[in-house]
């Protein structure tokens, strides 16, 4: 077999369909402007600014540059000859002074923009700097090394904006954009060698079928980690070396949006100052509703059964001003009338009041609970005070750290709780007792305060201060592990992590509880026969453990619809099974339902109510999350190794509790994510797969075909550009047929090279149009039916025909003489 | 747009063509860039092994212009005063009287330019450049369709004086005739069977009066200013070249654009295009680009390379 039988011949074209990368570095950059703009929209407060700030500068790039193309062609006379060193350098230093100019002129605007309060935070100024100074670039691309410098500018800022952003669209348009740059990059390389070549010989590039291979598996992986991978993860890791998050050791930026570090920073609450209300008002409830009840302002207070009153319960004034008294004196506000000599300051005092319940600092999304509940009666959960709390509560045990007290929690950490993190709560107008803590809490720490007796588990499995509430402005570090549920689907049945024991477990996973566990019941007027029928189809050929609780989660999200207009109905037995029955109802239903699918499926559940905190709750100004009583939200959370309580999130809408994973869980969750996708939809996945092959091996025709949209789309909009549309339209199929016209070369000397008896009454009209002063005018019709008469013959086939022939001839006159 | 060329002209070099082409076979290419030549008013360098038709065309055309011929077989004893004539004493009437040379005719031959010694060659500067000549501080002038046809043999060397650039410059073209195809070469042998073919019988097809006035006609054909820039690009090019001591002169660009002028012309347009000017390069600048004919045809088609055409 001969050697060139090995190889595949390249196509013998340029990668550009026309002559000259200025389009498509400017088409790149265009794309930048657009990824970087998005992500930008999301964090800005003031979209018109952005607009404002774009148009100014987009105009002050454009008139630059056209300075500048004038200046430079003056210079030389002329685009594409090489010019000498010294006329280069001016070129290069006439470059480097406009994209100065343009990034000092947007430091300074930036600078104006923050003294109106709409700036940017510092990276995203960083990334906008690199986009203007970019554009710039791209539109001076005729100066000498001004398009690669525009491109490397452009890609940098793309692949920062990537690992910031998690949005899917940014995303999508940077995986176009890397596609798109290394076309460019790939017709900059082209016509450096077609320089080098002559015209009128062979240019062919001699390609291994392992080199195609290669190449196409690096882009295919490039975009893949663009599109998926690095989202999260790098976003957090590069919070830390940019001093935007607002939360970080050292310098913190008032104009950061997003994000609030990753708590390292947390390592005690010294001498915490406040600048929060007190407020003493007392709450009366004869109901005793829960701590949800009383916050959400969503779904109105809880319905209860009317009960027939005698009177109504009042506190009369004097009662009320014991009852402050009391209050205050247990909060440890009381006041004296010794003050402190010394200076007063010369500030006024202002009156600060806050309607935050609490405010946290650490990363978001987390949440904090503050109850728990374990009975439900078809209508109300009560948290019922038993002795059978199983899973026992871990021991609180204080200890020193870091030279400060904490207090610990007794229990091992487990193989499914791998990663760490910390937050700083500080109390504020949330008035209970109950600690609101993180899952899987660790240990916590409070300035000053070391008494074991502090804190205690109360009967339902939270922890509580030993008093009335914990005094607000309280400020609690608390730090916690984090799940990987990666891990724990792998594991599925958690109990196998205990490697401390080598019980040999005798039940399933989900039957890891007594029978008379509190955790396990069901009301007795619930329709268990429908919510195990909802169970066994929604863990239908699910091992039990983990897999199984995720997919009854899953079941809960998918099947039923968020819906606020919930009536109680008196008729109906049971509230879970209105919700049922209606596919849908509020938010404490998912999780009402979510639960006692749960516990049907025999895993034993709770239900807590408390607060998620979302980024939306995140404020620059004070640098912490607020946490109002918007935040009030309730999620079921299962045990299923009898040591820690997992939290789940059925409701729609709400963020899945936060873990970690690693980079390979990622990518095969991603893989197999993926084959779900063909598996459950073969048939369109196998249309989509025929699409792509289809587009890929007649990429070049479909671009030709686009071109010829166009010229009609000209045709009938614009006849007077007919003639140069004519004109690249054919370009583009000699470009598709893989015989690229060369700007040197004439295109009567280019396209009579396919047939020599071409009609000569476009070239006629193309040589008229542009070297000849006085021409004559033509009617649309006559031009429509000249170009089109050169269309017909110069189709995409006939130009490859020929060209296949032509080289077919020169291979055969090499044979012959060698 | 396409110029109405007129009947007469157009009929004139469609005969031009047919005889040439009938006295030289198969190399129309050759005989369209010598008429092209001619319509240009420039003069003409054939570049050639010996016996391949350079002496045939130029009789031929000689005669299908009716032009007065004449022919210096240069060696290196022939004296300047062999070209432009020279004064003779005579004894009757006791004056001096001029005795015109070749050099004082329609069509001169100068065969072998290069075995004649520079001095001889020098001669020829002014006739060419200026078509006068002066001897004896006396200027005479010549006709205006004076037009010279050299020939050279690349091969000798021996006792062969190349053309200095100067020279050269004064040419419009340098044109290699080559060997012709085989199916002419046969065709070419049956001619020749029996009578040979005199050129000397050829009709004439252009007179004199008439080629002055097409070339006053390729004078006038426009060159747009796009155009125009792109021929300075292209001379800057050759200028540029790192391969070139001395590029187009201003002169030669002149010629270049004369050229295009005179095929445009030929093409029945009144303006030229870049086809015109890609087109006439390589006869144009063959005489001023130095080097081995290979290396010279890959300059000229760098120098093309480099340049974008207008109106891309």
């Amino acid at each position: 077999m001969q050697r060139t039988d090995k190889r595949i011949v390249a196509a013998r074209t340029s990668a550009t369909p026309i002559n000259g990368m200025g389009g498509g570095t400017i088409g790149a950059v265009l794309m930048t402007v657009l990824v970087l703009q998005i992500f930008r929209a999301s964090l800005h407060p003031n979209p018109k600014w952005m607009y404002w700030e774009l148009s100014f500068f987009g105009i002050l790039s454009i008139g630059l540059s056209y300075f500048t193309r004038k200046w430079w062609q003056s210079k030389c006379l002329r685009n594409r000859q090489e010019v000498s060193r010294q006329l280069r350098n001016y070129g290069i230093y006439m470059s480097q002074a406009g994209a100065a100019l343009v990034f000092v002129l947007f430091l300074v605007w930036q600078m104006i923009a923050r003294a109106f309060g709409v700036g940017d935070a510092n990276e995203v100024v960083a990334l906008l700097a690199l986009q203007y100074v970019a554009f710039h670039l791209a539109l001076v691309g005729f100066l000498p090394g001004c398009s690669k410098a525009s491109l490397a500018l452009a890609g940098a800022t793309v692949f920062f904006v990537c690992c910031l952003s998690q949005r899917f669209d940014i995303s999508c348009i940077a995986a176009v954009f890397s596609i798109f740059t290394m076309w460019c990059l790939l017709g900059m390389y082209w016509s450096r060698l077609d320089d080098k070549a002559i015209d009128g010989n062979s240019k062919k590039l001699p390609l291994r079928r392992t080199s195609i291979a290669a190449t196409t598996i690096v882009i295919l992986l490039a975009v893949a980690v663009s599109v998926w991978l690095p989202k999260t993860d790098a976003a957090r890791a590069l919070r830390g070396f940019s001093p935007f998050s607002g939360g970080e050791n050292g310098y913190e930026d008032e104009f950061a949006r997003d994000g609030i570090g990753d708590g390292n920073m947390l390592t005690g609450g010294d001498n915490a100052t406040t600048t929060g209300a007190v407020d003493t008002d007392q709450f009366i409830e004869d109901h005793k509703p829960s701590i949800y009840d009383v916050m959400s302002e969503m779904y109105d207070g809880p319905v209860f059964k009317k009960r027939k009153l005698n009177r109504a319960v009042s506190l009369d004034a004097k009662t009320k001003h014991i009852h402050d008294l009391k209050q205050s004196e247990m909060a440890g506000k009381t006041f004296r009338t010794m003050r402190k000599s010394g200076k007063t300051s010369d500030k006024k005092f202002e009156n600060k009041t806050t309607d935050a319940l609490f405010f946290v600092a650490g990363s978001v999304p987390v949440r904090f609970a503050v109850a728990k509940f374990q009975h439900f009666d078809g209508w109300d959960w009560t948290a019922t005070e038993t002795d059978q709390t199983t899973p026992k509560p871990p021991g609180i045990h204080p200890k020193q750290q870091w030279g400060k007290p904490f207090f610990a929690l007794a229990r091992m950490r487990t193989r499914y709780l791998p990663g760490d993190r910390a937050h700083q709560v500080k109390m504020m107008r949330l008035e209970t007792a109950s600690l609101p803590t993180t899952s899987f809490l660790d240990k916590w720490h409070i300035d000053f305060v070391d008494n074991a007796d502090f804190f205690k588990w109360d009967q339902h499995g939270q922890v509580k201060y030993d008093g009335d509430a914990i005094p607000s402005q309280t400020v609690i570090d608390m730090y916690s592990f984090v799940p990987n549920f990666h891990t724990m689907r792998n594991l599925n049945d958690l109990r196998k992590d205990d490697r401390f024991s080598s019980n040999t477990f005798s039940k399933p996973a989900n039957q890891v509880g007594k029978a008379d566990s509190p955790y396990l019941q069901l009301p007795l007027n619930l329709p268990k026969t429908k919510i195990d029928a909802l169970v066994a189809d929604w863990t239908a050929s699910i091992e039990p453990g983990w897999s199984q609780v995720e997919a009854i989660v899953e079941g809960v999200k998918s099947d039923f619809k968020p819906a606020n207009d919930w009536e109680a109905d008196d008729e109906i037995a049971n509230s879970v099974t209105q919700f049922i029955e209606n596919g849908g109802g509020p938010s404490y239903m998912f999780a009402t339902t979510c639960a006692m699918a749960l516990r049907a499926a025999g895993y034993q559940t709770r239900l807590t109510s408390g607060f998620v905190v979302r980024e939306a709750d995140y404020d620059r100004v004070s640098k912490q999350s607020v946490v109002n009583s918007d935040a009030m939200h309730l999620w079921p959370e299962v045990c299923l190794d009898g040591r820690y309580w997992i939290p789940v999130e059925p409701t729609p809408g709400y963020p899945n509790p936060y873990s970690v994973s690693t980079v390979w869980q990622r990518i095969a969750a991603q893989f197999f994510a993926g084959i779900r996708v063909v598996q459950n939809r073969p048939i369109t996945s196998l249309l989509l797969l025929a699409l792509v092959i289809a587009t890929v091996a007649y990429r070049l025709r479909i671009v030709a075909a686009g071109w010829l949209i166009w010229w009609h789309l000209v045709r009938v909009v614009w006849p007077a550009g007919l003639l140069r549309t004519t004109r690249g339209l054919l370009d583009v199929r000699f470009w598709a047929a893989g015989s690229a016209r060369p700007a040197s070369q004439t295109i009567n000397h280019w396209y009579s090279q396919v047939d020599s008896q071409l009609p000569k009454g476009f070239f006629n009209l193309w040589n008229s149009k542009n070297f000849l002063d006085s021409r004559q005018a033509v009617s649309n019709d006559f031009l429509v039916n000249i170009c089109r008469e050169q269309l017909q013959v110069l189709t995409v086939s006939n130009i490859k025909n020929h060209f296949t022939e032509v080289n077919k001839g020169k291979a055969d006159d090499r044979r012959y003489a060698s | 747009m396409i110029v109405d060329m007129q009947a007469e002209s157009s009929q004139m070099l469609k005969q031009l063509r047919a005889q040439l082409n009938e006295s030289l076979v198969g190399k129309s290419e050759v005989i369209e860039m010598v008429i092209a030549c001619i319509f240009a008013n420039g003069h003409l360098l054939f570049d050639d092994l010996p016996g391949l038709g350079k002496t045939t065309l130029s009789k031929a055309l000689a005669n299908s212009l009716g032009a007065r011929y004449a022919r210096a077989q240069c060696t290196p004893d022939l004296l300047p005063s062999d070209i432009t004539g020279f004064n003779v004493y005579n004894q009757k009437t006791q004056e001096f009287e001029f005795r015109k040379g070749p050099v004082f005719s329609e069509l001169l031959l100068a065969d072998e330019i290069n075995r004649a010694t520079p001095r001889t060659q020098s001669a020829l500067l002014e006739a060419m450049a200026e078509r006068q000549v002066t001897v004896d501080n006396q200027t005479m002038p010549l006709p205006k369709t004076f037009l010279v046809i050299a020939t050279q043999n690349p091969i000798e060397s021996h006792g062969a004086y190349p053309l200095p650039e100067a020279q050269l410059d004064r040419f419009s073209i340098k044109l290699s005739i080559g060997y012709p195809e085989r199916r002419d070469e046969i065709e070419m042998l049956g001619q020749n069977i029996g009578e040979p073919k005199n050129n000397q019988n050829l009709d004439k097809v252009i007179n004199l009066d008439e080629l002055e006035k097409i070339q006053a006609e390729v004078r006038n054909i426009e060159v747009k200013d796009n155009v125009r820039g792109y021929l300075v690009d292209l001379a800057n090019a050759t200028r540029d070249h790192a391969e070139v001591a001395v590029g187009l002169s201003p002169r030669g660009l002149i010629i270049w654009q004369r050229m295009a002028q005179a095929w445009a012309f030929m093409q029945g347009r009144n303006f030229v295009i870049p086809d015109d000017i890609q087109t006439v390069a390589n006869p144009v600048l063959a005489l001023r680009v130095p080097g081995k004919k290979q290396s010279v045809d890959r300059i000229i088609e760098e120098v093309i390379r480099t340049i974008k055409v207008p109106g891309n």
